[in-house]
């Protein structure tokens, strides 16, 4: 394909800056040649426009629907979670911060709260390590419970991904 | 006078539970994602489980939908995968006009004066011509003029990049143009 060719397709397109569309209007009202594969090329785009789209068989619409009538409901993410998974989460977290609060304010020595009602806010995180010290027995424990959890997690997804596969 | 509900507005009423609405979308699309099914497969049997198992893809997968995109543009890419993967399995012969059994056809549609120019209209040329056309150039001339999709969303369909398209566009209607002389001979004049 020729260069007079893409320029003029590209001018019929709309595809060209307003400074190479006023050049190419130019050299069709002038040239002769490029009046000539104009005309070619705007027939050809009139023949496009008038291109019909093919019509698919009076049931197809019917057919869809009922293949899709067997198919699971695709929901929107909101629909999807459910809020008491956060709420849940929510709870969990804010139980955390109140039994970390907790435990700070236990470690505060009131005593030295001086004349002018300053607490002496020093935590002392030796003493605290050892209160929250955990056997090693309870942390393999907790180890292979959260193991387990990944493990289960990861089958059922590896799960729902094979079923999406096979349908 | 009731208004006609927008694709995203369908979309929502779908994904809120309502699976029925989504005969609508079925409505509004379906001879597009048919006629872009046709460039591939050339049978309408085909053509039909094509489309039919690119809406129900499009159904299955309506919640990762991002609105960024026009719908038609992405349930146009269901289409072309479907329609390819289709293509992969059946093993049919893509390969252009240049081979005999495309010749062999060619010479009947030349010598048969029963379709003539002024009996059929130009539409069945042009789409007798696209079909004729590799499934690639005929989707990209397929979805530019009746799918009404910008050279980008093209892109965005096919995988490729809008320059790649651009220049897709124009070899697809210069082998077009070829094919029309072909079919018509000497009165591709009063076509062209």
């Amino acid at each position: 394909m020729n260069l007079l060719e893409k320029k003029i397709w590209d001018y019929v397109d709309g595809l060209c800056t307003l400074e190479e569309q006023e050049t190419i209007k130019q050299l069709i009202a002038n040239d002769p040649v490029y009046r000539d594969k104009y005309t070619e090329l705007m027939a050809m785009q009139q023949n496009m426009e008038l291109l019909e789209l093919e019509e698919p068989s009076m049931a197809f619409s019917n057919k869809v629907m009922d293949k899709i009538s067997l198919q699971s409901q695709p929901l929107s993410a909101k629909v999807m979670i459910d809020k008491r998974i956060i709420y849940g989460i929510a709870a969990l977290l804010g139980s955390m911060l109140v039994a970390i609060l907790a435990v700070s304010i236990y470690q505060v020595d009131w005593t030295e709260v001086d004349l002018n009602m300053q607490a002496n806010f020093t935590i002392n995180y030796a003493d605290l390590g050892n209160k929250i010290q955990i056997s090693s027995n309870a942390k393999t424990t907790i180890m292979y419970a959260f193991f387990m959890f990944d493990i289960v997690a990861g089958l059922m997804l590896l799960d729902r991904f094979l079923r999406k596969k096979m349908v | 006078m009731l208004s006609k509900k927008t694709d995203i507005e369908i979309i929502d009423l779908v994904l809120a539970g309502n699976q029925a609405a989504y005969a609508d979308l079925v409505k509004t699309h379906q001879r597009y994602v048919f006629t872009l099914a046709m460039r591939f497969t050339r049978s309408r049997e085909d053509a039909e489980e094509v489309a039919q198992d690119a809406f129900v893809k499009a159904y299955r997968s309506l919640n990762n939908y991002q609105r960024s995109a026009k719908f038609s543009t992405w349930l146009y890419t269901i289409v072309y995968h479907t329609a390819m993967t289709h293509l992969r399995k059946k093993r049919l012969n893509t390969s252009s006009i240049d081979d005999d059994a495309n010749s062999l056809q060619l010479e009947s549609y030349a010598t048969d004066d029963a379709f003539s120019v002024e009996k059929k209209s130009r539409s069945f040329y042009v789409n007798q011509a696209i079909g004729m056309l590799l499934p690639d150039d005929a989707t990209i001339i397929t979805l530019f003029y009746q799918g009404e999709q910008s050279l980008e969303e093209i892109a965005n369909v096919m995988g490729m990049e809008a320059n790649t398209i651009k220049v897709k566009l124009h070899r697809a209607r210069h082998r077009l143009k070829d094919r029309l002389q072909q079919i018509l001979k000497g009165e591709v004049k009063e076509l062209l």
